[in-house]
């Protein structure tokens, strides 16, 4: 286990490595100059001596070759230094620091909200296959694949938070400073977050349960005279859960996708918001450093998803 | 009964695509464009005379309310679209974003009659013989640190924006010297009362004990100033809290308890919160959305709009081999755009169609010049005195963003009616700000924007180092333009000044160097129990006397 944990962070260190070389590359070959952009306003721009802007080069080390820069980066990563960011003109690290816990928050409450009511409701569509409530859950997962996260959210805006006054409309509260508005103002961002996973995942499980329903063991499970719920959740989930745990792993990756419009929708200062600032600006080390830590999360996820395999099935074995 | 269910689903899908897809009702009656004016009862301002004469000391004055005396208390909640990096510190460049007015204050702003009133400074005089200017300070004004507004304070402002380069004229300051606690002296190179409004009006100061105590790092976030409000929360891109300046040196101010700033940028949250009451005011950096505000306006919310930006088209013409080098075709393009319909369209009714490239509230703007209007039947006229084929292509060169791209796209139509096939190319803002401001060359037209700065300062926007000037590459400029330019900085009385501008402004016309398009309002939107003074009291600057604002309870 421990070797096959080795070589699968090793294979994933070069893939991480090989996506920042890519994002770099991309990045420098968009054309416009980030330090233009970077002075902002047009009256700092235009009262710039021509000299400055060679200076403003020089102390961001955008004068240097390319691939100096790179090497340059990567080397400060191993040292803890994210380099400075163009347009805050603040350690990037810092500023990663500040909005990362907000992303984490909601990401965390919208992977469970996805995958806890995701596996309920595939669970009793599976069970229910052919009545009412499948018909309906059915309805319900399509509609949350094909809903894009952004219209929906300026739909709950509109119903929930003007409409009907029942939830703040925008704004991040940190749980630590007013729990109770935190927690108000998290229910749209992260209900919109999680419908596609929760949509994906519920499907997911319900073809799973019904495959695994149809075995022999549960057959015999009923004959035994077991309860159903415990044939159900007992047997028959945790031997569907396969397939299953691969698509909650992948829904990490759709929350993150997800918060970069999502952040913006509600006003949340995140890192996917953060992102697509740095984008828009041509904020290098930002959009570097983000690539880097999006890289590592999708990873460990992909990794703690393969693992789970050995705990699901004991005859699943690593080595 | 899967029936049934499928029919409620559909049902409700469609209930849900109906909210969203139906617009409001719209109401019966639409409120006029909101104006800048002056609320009723304002005492008549003290104007310090221009520079060129000694001032008269003079004392700030504080407007009454619109209709009811000035209530105290209450927290004034404000949205904006961004933030910025640096507030505090003025070594670098910094946004001046009106979010964050009332924590620092320039020695002079724009009233809203253009006339350059005292704020820290009391009075300013200049001697061309001797090519100094002395500044005379206010007393008794504190920093929010506790520490002394005085003539060192002052010095190192200006140096620290002099060593920057962020301040326009900062070139001629020789030296700068603290003749006495309250009296600052600038031995410059060059005197033009154009540099001098700049040095007044454009730099806040701020604390030198805070910033050399705690670095600039610190200072970028944590702006020591002299205004109403302190800093006392900061939370990046998100929200920032200022509350009340006790110590603040206008007796009996601020009104307001507190603002708070909270980030929203997307403008559909915003109009919303504004909406549901959630936001006392909504003001951009980069210019309020015009759909969602006038949309505001109509549900009754107040709107103040003054001239914002003024968006042109520059044609490529230092390339000989480009069509636009012939006068006639960049003639023949003016008379095939309606501008009048465009700016009626894009600007929802509170744009101005430019038939010359200063808008009519500039001193620069020729009341008598009559322009290129919409002709399509000349246009085609001049087009093939000019010898272009029917059919001609062209670049037209525009941003990928809001309103530029939608003024490019009209463009686009008008042209086409006359023969010429623009073709579109979108750039993002980096490529787009490289072409006009670095050295990067454009083939066709180049969508073109420009602040509209106050008072004599507009001349800027034709001096080397703004792109009509000297930094758009590709965009030639006569000599009798650059002649123009140079009688303008050679003079030192602001009639001639203005005079000579308005010279200029023809001049770009007359030989249609660069296509006026129209002026876009800047707006900010408050809800109705809320007595702004912002773009009221200083429409044509960015500069918000934060004082001066209160809330009516309900």
């Amino acid at each position: 286990m421990v070797n096959y944990i080795a070589r699968r962070l090793l294979v994933s260190l070069l893939v991480i490595l090989l996506v920042t070389v890519f994002v770099f590359t991309v990045m420098h070959s968009l054309p416009g100059d980030p330090l233009l952009l970077f002075l902002g306003d047009e009256a700092s721009v235009s009262n710039l001596a021509p000299g400055k802007m060679d200076e403003l080069r020089h102390e961001y080390g955008l004068d240097k070759p390319l691939p100096v820069q790179y090497l340059t980066w990567m080397w400060n990563i191993t040292h803890g230094d994210f380099g400075t960011s163009l347009f805050y003109r603040d350690k990037v690290g810092k500023i990663i620091l500040e909005r990362l816990p907000v992303t984490v928050h909601l990401g965390i409450a919208a992977f469970t909200l996805s995958a806890f009511m995701g596996i309920l409701v595939g669970v009793v569509s599976g069970v229910r296959r052919g009545k009412w409530i499948d018909t309906a859950t059915t309805v319900i997962a399509y509609l949350g694949v094909a809903t894009p996260s952004f219209w929906l959210g300026i739909l709950m805006i509109y119903l929930f938070g003007f409409q009907l006054r029942l939830i703040p409309i925008a704004g991040y509260t940190s749980p630590f400073v007013n729990f109770w508005m935190s927690t108000k103002q998290a229910i749209l961002p992260v209900i919109c977050l999680s419908i596609s996973g929760f949509a994906v995942t519920a499907r997911q499980v319900r073809s799973s349960m019904i495959e695994v329903i149809q075995r022999d063991y549960i057959r015999t499970a009923r004959s035994k005279g077991l309860k159903e719920s415990d044939v159900v959740f007992g047997h028959a989930l945790k031997n569907s859960l396969i397939p299953v745990v691969t698509v909650v792993g992948m829904n990490v990756r759709h929350i993150i996708g997800g918060s970069v419009v999502i952040e913006s929708v509600f006003a949340i200062p995140g890192i996917g918001r953060l992102l697509v600032d740095g984008i828009m600006a041509h904020d290098y080390q930002v959009v570097q450093s983000m690539t880097l830590i999006v890289g590592v999360i999708i990873v460990l996820s992909n990794l703690a998803v393969d693992m789970s395999y050995a705990w699901l099935d004991p005859r699943i074995r690593y080595d | 009964m899967k029936n049934l269910v499928s029919i409620v689903m559909a049902l409700i899908i469609m209930s849900g695509l109906l909210l969203t897809g139906c617009p409001a009702p719209a109401p019966t009656s639409v409120p006029e464009k909101s104006k800048p004016t002056a609320p009723a009862g304002v005492p008549e301002k003290a104007q310090t005379a221009a520079p060129t004469g000694a001032a008269e000391k003079a004392k700030p004055t504080t407007p009454a309310s619109v209709a009811a005396q000035p209530q105290r208390g209450g927290t004034l909640r404000l949205i904006t679209d961004k933030l910025g990096a640096n507030f505090g510190y003025p070594g670098e460049s910094y946004s001046r974003p009106p979010s964050l007015a009332g924590f620092a204050e320039p020695l002079a702003q724009f009233d809203e009659k253009e006339n350059l009133v005292p704020v820290l400074a009391l009075s300013w005089s200049a001697d061309y013989a001797t090519s100094t200017m002395t500044i005379r300070l206010r007393q008794g004004v504190k920093f929010h640190d506790g520490t002394d507004f005085n003539a060192e304070a002052v010095k190192w402002n200006l140096e620290m924006h002099k060593a920057a380069d962020n301040m326009g004229g900062s070139e001629y300051i020789k030296s700068i010297t603290a003749v006495d606690n309250y009296t600052v002296r600038l031995n410059l190179s060059q005197v033009s009362p154009l540099t001098l409004e700049a040095y007044l009006q454009y730099p806040l100061m701020f604390s030198p004990a805070a910033t050399q105590a705690k670095g600039k790092e610190w200072a970028r976030t944590n702006p020591v100033g002299t205004g109403p409000f302190k800093l006392t929360e900061f939370q990046r891109e998100a929200f920032i809290k200022l509350v009340r300046f006790d110590g603040y040196w206008q007796p009996g101010m601020p009104y307001l308890d507190s603002i708070e700033v909270r980030v929203i940028p997307d403008p559909l949250t915003a109009a919303t919160t504004m909406q549901a009451g959630d936001a006392d005011m909504w003001v951009n950096q980069a210019g309020l959305p015009l759909k969602e505000a006038s949309d505001l306006s109509r549900l009754g919310l107040k709107a103040a709009s003054v001239p914002g930006r003024y968006y042109t088209m520059s044609p490529d013409t230092t390339n000989p081999k480009s069509k636009f080098a012939n006068q006639k075709v960049r003639e023949a393009i003016e008379y095939a755009i309606d501008r009048a319909a465009i700016a009626k369209a894009i600007g929802e009714g509170l744009a101005e169609p430019l038939n010359q490239i200063a808008p009519s509230a500039s001193v620069f703007y020729n009341k008598d010049y009559k322009g290129r209007p919409y002709d399509p039947a000349k246009a085609k006229a001049l087009l093939a005195e000019a010898g272009v084929a029917t059919g001609l292509e062209i670049f037209l060169v525009t941003p990928s963003r809001s309103p530029e791209r939608e003024f490019a796209t009209t463009v686009q139509g008008y042209l086409k009616a006359v023969g010429i096939d623009a073709k579109l190319t979108l750039k993002d803002s980096a490529s787009w700000t490289a072409l006009r401001m670095g050295d990067a060359d454009w083939e066709g037209l180049l969508m073109q924007s420009e602040v509209m700065n106050p008072g004599l300062s507009y001349i800027q926007n034709f001096t080397k180092n703004f792109q009509l000037g000297g930094r758009a590459k590709s965009l030639a400029r006569s000599k009798e333009f650059l002649a123009i330019i140079d009688k303008i900085y050679a003079t030192n009385d602001n009639a001639a000044i203005a005079a000579s501008g308005r010279q200029l402004v023809k001049q770009v016309s007359d030989e249609a160097m660069t296509i006026p398009l129209a002026a876009m309002p800047s707006l900010s939107i408050t809800q109705k129990n809320v007595h702004s003074t912002y773009l009221i009291e200083s429409p044509v600057s960015n500069y918000w006397n934060t004082q001066n604002d209160w809330i009516e309870k309900k």
